[in-house]
């Protein structure tokens, strides 16, 4: 079996967890902090096994829904089926939003990289926010 | 003025804020050779990080168990902390290694780098697409 690290080996005993679940990710989820100026809320959704994601951007006086995009999730290792991150990517032509984030403790940590694709002089930027459900 | 397309209001610039003109983002910041924290990680034991013309170049090295394991070298996006600023604070990355595909998610926090990392199967093994992190720091003389 290839690899590139020991993490991506089986132990002799060890099986593969195989597809992963990612119902421990499902539901809404809330910025920790309300002013922020990044994503306020994501809701996620498993459908026929698969994650779908929602975002809402922080906006005056109504929050930008940023629509919904295929999520892909993560388990904590190769043996383990139950998922603890996820990512995703939003393309809103003007500029690509991807997000990586898992679960630590009970709240969801995402990371945003953002790349602009309209020659407006803004920097491609990163942040990095907190979600209770 | 133009308006700016935004999705949130981290995407705007201050009203008295320059734009960058689009200037690149400095990777400096980013730059050097970083060294797992963890000697005994499973993931990834080291980092070189260089700049060729403006471009970020990321050099992976794996964990194995004689030896580290080179990845080589491929390019890299870096990213500021806002968008009126150019000082490089993360960046994306990914690898296909055919078998596997994994996607690396960094940023520096007080000169530790944080590396995620999102590695997807495609070998039908029935290994998990799996989440690891590994922290990174560069030696000083």
């Amino acid at each position: 079996m290839k690899f590139t690290r020991t993490e991506d080996q089986l132990t002799a005993e060890g099986a593969g967890g195989g597809s992963v679940d990612p119902s421990p990710l499902v539901g809404t989820w809330l910025n920790t902090d309300k002013r922020t100026g990044g994503i306020n809320k994501l809701i996620l959704r498993q459908v026929d096994g698969a994650l779908l994601v929602r975002a809402f951007g922080a906006c005056d006086p109504e929050p930008c829904d940023l629509g919904e995009v295929r999520g892909y999730a993560f388990s904590n290792g190769i043996s383990s089926s139950e998922a603890m991150a996820f990512t995703a990517s939003f393309d809103f032509g003007f500029m690509e939003t991807s997000i990586a984030v898992y679960l630590k403790g009970g709240i969801l940590v995402l990371d945003s990289f953002n790349a602009f694709h309209d020659d407006s002089g803004r920097a491609n930027y990163f942040s990095r926010e907190f979600f209770h459900s | 003025m133009k308006t700016l397309a935004f999705t949130r209001a981290n995407d705007l610039l201050a009203p008295a804020a320059p734009s960058n003109n689009g200037l690149k983002i400095s990777l400096a910041p980013l730059t050097g050779v970083w060294n797992s924290t963890n000697e005994e990680t499973r993931g990834i034991i080291k980092l070189i990080l260089s700049d060729s013309e403006g471009i970020l170049l990321v050099q992976c090295f794996g964990a194995g168990e004689t030896s580290s394991i080179d990845w080589g070298t491929i390019n890299g996006e870096a990213f500021a902390g806002t968008v009126g600023t150019t000082e490089g604070v993360g960046f994306k990355a990914s690898y296909d290694f055919g078998f596997l595909q994994t996607r690396l998610a960094a940023y520096l926090n007080k000169r530790i780098l944080v590396v995620d990392t999102y590695n997807t199967f495609k070998d039908n093994s029935g290994r998990s697409n799996y989440f690891m992190r590994d922290h990174f720091y560069q030696r000083f003389n």
